[in-house]
């Protein structure tokens, strides 16, 4: 004996679309809920996509009143001449050829691989080159990487913006925590450079405001730890940034879902930073040994074998020449930030993980350690984070009226301070809108292109190499001049040393780093100065 | 040519276990996505909780017997004994069962007017047909079903009732919790499967509308029953099957969970009986695939999430097993980066899962007791592997059985280790 079917209704129709209940069992319609309708006619993806960005916009309707005007300020102040200011850096130059190397060839380096930094950040950068490069075809490959990081910059805006607010802070002290961040002429220097620091800034806030999600959401959690992860896959010093979040979402996390979410984050970081290790296990470069490269002899030397920078209460030392450069350009900012962290720790306990954070960031340079260069990128954010957050301090128990003249004497003071701290900054970043930094290189490399040919073997460092090689100079040719000395690979290539060079573009970086590379330093020696545009000397090694 | 393809089809693969890893997480999590749908899930029960007893509805429940001779007793003065006044229990045993039905009439005899024995005459004994022997003699309103070896908490009727009238729902699936994780080496796994599904899983397939119930604790309005024609006599999961014919027709199913007032069962006691029990789901949900009685429901989203949840014991299955081989095979044969890299993308769902289901075995035991040792959670990890075959392998017995037409009803033996522990504890 089979099933029997349904009766009263013809195969094919649910018995709930006809009126089978309604003959059979009137008092059951009643306590029935409707069938579910079909929304007609069916709602189109473009239809909900424009509803559901309506609905966005209308609900954050009072942040984006505060919001926009600081990203438009931020997207004129670091779009404007953002190719020739400053001027290239040649960590922009490695990392630009790094992703080159991915989008032509599929290599993670123009050269071999050496774990120096996990490849994610450049990886992402070829993303960028072969989706929105919107140059003309030719156009240097490190002008694209400029663009990308004007994009970089708005997006840290908008994700320190919406942190801000999840930290507890009011709309206005949030937008002013962005306007610090935009107008820093610290930040300035360095956030317009391509370099990994710069990649990772959105993915570190981004990752922190998901792990404070207001609703204790299982996604924002996993989602929070895949940013932070791929973080510190984009840079490995990221992971300093792992103990404040992870104490911030230990102490904000107070769902019943708490356990889940711990695992989830720590579970989603450790699957995405795992991921380098593993790629390094999977080619057998994870350990040291004879004849490759290998991931923990690069990251013992980058810990430990760097010359250190000297101590900062030793005059003349790198440490205290950075600091002196730092507080010159932005020490208003620094110091605010040194003097909110009592402020912060006493009274607001969301911002006391970003106040041991900034405390923690000031007192590395103390160490005396190796200082890298780009260390003002992850200073920058915190602490205009921090001033804005300290000057957000309510007193809770004073409820000031709007009728008060205390409370308008109060905000137009504190408008005061602020347009004064701003058009105090916004005066010294005027240079960076003005000044052309890569005339010399430009007028170097046009006198390349039109003196030499592509086979002629040229040492020159990573700027003009990306240049030449986009020109379509053949790579066995045009050298970065490190390699020379340090590449076995490339000195197979040449095997007769300096004497097979033919040109040697010296710029300021080599200048700085020939004397500990012999053969480098001999071909500049050996050679004629034929060429000079400021700080660019070619010279014809004979 | 050939490395081309045999590559593209291996990272296929693994794309596909990592999706179908990753969606079992999500949704075994859904109870707790986030703060909001716990706090509702937490005052709904303590609406239930404190809610009169006004015994607007009443119950017809139904428990099929057959050779439950040594826990029928005890079961069936717990039914006696629920917190509700309008409901009877019908008892149905088969013809050629004498100890059971003995049993059976001692309780009727014992509670006259509320316990009553039918005797199922059908030649082809299985829990279906037994069920529709009983529903023309049904008088309540709403018809629930039990097994012979279920703990029943003298609350559920009153939450049922409740979520019946809130709701107006066509049917109500109560929880259903395995105890005995302590008693053998797969225990703890299957008692983490129950709590997941009843717990969270069920509610996320109540919100999409399609819901293959369990053939426990599971209530459903007469009057739709018998127009639904009863339960399917030859289908081996005839729950599902009725859930699935339900949700097709466009009728609403309500989830109710709280762990006070759960019903209580065991795990298989053995191995093979266990392998049974599985074999017989396995079957019955290619059964309920192939009848296609989910080609009703009106949303393509839904559709597939049939084929998926009754595809899910295959897949979960062969998943189980191919991932071990695919590690193997990362091991011992020497491809490029990229395809080993993303051979390695379904562990990490898969380790993520493994921690969740301690932090659960955590949970049960903060509440239903008792606490997890070190050695209950061991036995928890290092049984994964196993599990997984052990389900590969049924699933391939089912597929083995279908194909040969052996559709024949595997029982599984009841002991009542659970009732020991419950007398334990009292």
């Amino acid at each position: 004996m089979t099933e029997a079917p349904p009766r009263h209704a013809a195969p094919g129709t649910r018995l709930v679309d006809t009126d089978v209940l309604e003959r059979l069992a009137p008092e059951l319609v009643a306590s029935l809920p409707p069938a579910r309708r079909e929304l007609s006619p069916p709602v189109t993806l473009s239809v909900r996509a424009r509803l559901a960005l309506t609905e966005v916009f209308f609900r954050h309707r009072a942040s984006l009143v505060w919001l926009v005007p600081v990203l438009v300020l931020a997207a004129v102040l670091h779009g404007w001449n953002m190719h020739h200011s400053p001027g290239p850096n040649d960590d922009e130059g490695t990392y630009v050829s790094q992703a080159w190397a991915f989008q032509e060839h599929g290599e993670l380096s123009h050269y071999t691989y050496w774990y120096d930094h996990p490849p994610l950040g450049w990886l992402l950068l070829a993303a960028w080159n072969t989706v929105f490069a919107v140059l003309p075809r030719g156009a240097s490959l490190l002008y694209a990487g400029r663009d990308a990081m004007l994009v970089v910059h708005l997006v840290s805006c908008v994700a320190m913006f919406t942190l801000a607010r999840r930290m507890h802070v009011r709309r206005w002290a949030a937008a002013l925590a962005v306007l610090l961040f935009t107008v820093s002429p610290l930040g300035l220097e360095w956030q317009r450079l391509t370099l990994l620091d710069n990649i990772g800034t959105p993915l570190l806030i981004s990752g922190w405001a998901l792990a404070l999600t207001p609703r204790c959401r299982l996604v924002a959690y996993a989602g929070s730890g895949l940013l932070i992860g791929s973080s510190i896959l984009v840079k490995e010093t990221n992971a300093l940034f792992l103990a404040p979040v992870t104490l911030q979402l230990w102490f904000a996390a107070r769902g019943r879902n708490r356990s889940y979410a711990l695992v989830l984050f720590a579970g989603a970081v450790l699957s995405v930073s795992g991921l380098y290790p593993l790629f390094a296990a999977l080619k057998n470069e994870l350990i040291p040994g004879p004849g490759h490269v290998s991931l923990l002899w690069a990251i013992q030397w980058q810990l430990f074998s760097r010359a250190p920078s000297g101590s900062p209460f030793q005059p003349g030392s790198g440490t205290r020449l950075a600091i002196e450069d730092w507080l010159n350009r932005d020490g208003l900012l620094l110091l605010t930030a040194l003097v909110s962290v009592p402020l912060v720790a006493w009274r607001r306990p969301r911002l006391r993980p970003l106040a041991l954070l900034v405390l923690i960031l000031m007192a590395m340079p103390l160490r005396g350690g190796y200082l890298p260069a780009p260390y003002p990128i992850n200073l920058v954010w915190p602490c205009a984070l921090l001033a804005a957050g300290g000057a957000d301090l309510r007193r809770s128990h004073v409820r000031r009226s709007r009728r008060q003249p205390a409370h308008w004497i109060i905000t137009a003071t504190a408008a005061t301070l602020v347009t004064a701290v701003t058009g105090h900054a916004l005066i010294r970043d005027r240079a960076y809108l003005v000044s052309d930094q890569d005339r010399e290189y430009r007028q170097a490399q046009s006198w390349l292109l039109a003196h030499t040919k592509p086979s002629d073997v040229m040492l020159v460092d990573n700027t003009i190499w990306i240049d030449l090689i986009q020109q379509g100079y053949p790579r066995q040719n045009v050298i970065w001049f490190y390699k020379f000395d340090l590449d076995p690979a490339v000195q197979a290539l040449h095997p007769g040393g300096w004497r097979a060079i033919d040109y040697v573009v010296e710029s300021s970086i080599m200048g700085a780093t020939a004397y500990t590379l012999p053969e480098t330093s001999a071909a500049i020696e050996h050679g004629k100065l034929i060429a000079e545009f400021g700080d660019i000397h070619v010279y014809r090694v004979v | 040519m050939a490395n081309v393809v045999l590559s593209v089809g291996y990272c296929l693969v693994a794309v596909l276990l990592f999706v179908l890893a990753t969606l079992t997480l999500t949704w075994m999590l859904y109870s707790w996505r986030e703060q909001g749908t716990i706090d509702a899930e937490l005052s709904q029960r303590r609406v239930m909780r404190s809610g009169a007893s006004t015994d607007q509805i009443s119950f017809s429940l139904l428990v099929p017997a057959r050779h439950e001779e040594h826990v029928l007793a005890t079961t069936l003065e717990r039914m006696a004994a629920l917190h509700h006044r309008r409901y009877e229990v019908i008892v149905i045993v088969g013809h050629d069962d004498p100890q059971t039905a003995a049993v059976a009439e001692a309780a009727a005899a014992r509670h006259p007017g509320l316990v009553r024995v039918v005797v199922d005459y059908n030649a082809v004994k299985n829990k279906p047909r037994a069920l529709n022997a009983a529903l023309p003699y049904c008088r309540g309103d709403v018809v629930g079903v039990f097994d012979a070896e279920d703990i029943v908490h003298p609350d559920l009727l009153p939450a049922v009732q409740q979520r019946l009238l809130e709701d107006r729902s066509a049917a109500v699936q109560a929880g259903v919790q395995l105890m005995n994780f302590w008693s053998s080496w797969y225990a703890a796994r299957n008692v983490l499967e129950y709590y997941f599904w009843f717990r969270s899983r069920l509610h996320f397939q109540a919100a999409c509308g399609f819901i293959p119930l369990g053939g426990n604790t599971v209530f459903v309005r007469r009057v739709l029953l018998e127009l639904l024609g009863g339960w399917d006599a030859d289908c081996l999961a005839e729950d599902c099957d009725l859930g699935v014919r339900l949700s097709s027709h466009g009728f609403t199913t309500s989830v109710v969970y709280d762990p006070a007032i759960v019903t209580r069962e065991e795990t298989p006691a053995t191995l093979p009986a266990f392998i049974r029990q599985r074999t017989r789901w396995n079957q019955g949900f290619l059964q309920v695939l192939f009848k296609r009685d989910w080609h009703l429901l009106p949303r393509r989203r839904q559709r597939l999430l049939a084929v998926f949840t009754l595809c899910t014991p295959f897949l979960q299955a062969f998943a189980g097993v191919l991932l071990p081989v695919s590690l193997f095979t990362i091991a011992c044969v020497s491809m490029p980066v990229g395809l080993a890299l993303a051979a390695y993308l379904p562990i990490l769902p898969a380790v993520l899962t493994l921690a969740v289901e301690h932090l659960a075995l955590m949970e049960f035991g903060r509440l239903f007791g008792p606490r997890p040792t070190i050695r209950d959670h061991l036995r928890l990890a290092v049984s994964t592997p196993v599990f997984q075959a052990v389900l590969a392998y049924a699933a391939m017995r089912a597929v083995v059985r279908l194909a040969r037409g052996h559709t024949g009803w595997e029982k599984t033996t009841h002991l009542g280790l659970h009732l020991e522990q419950q007398e334990v504890a009292v």
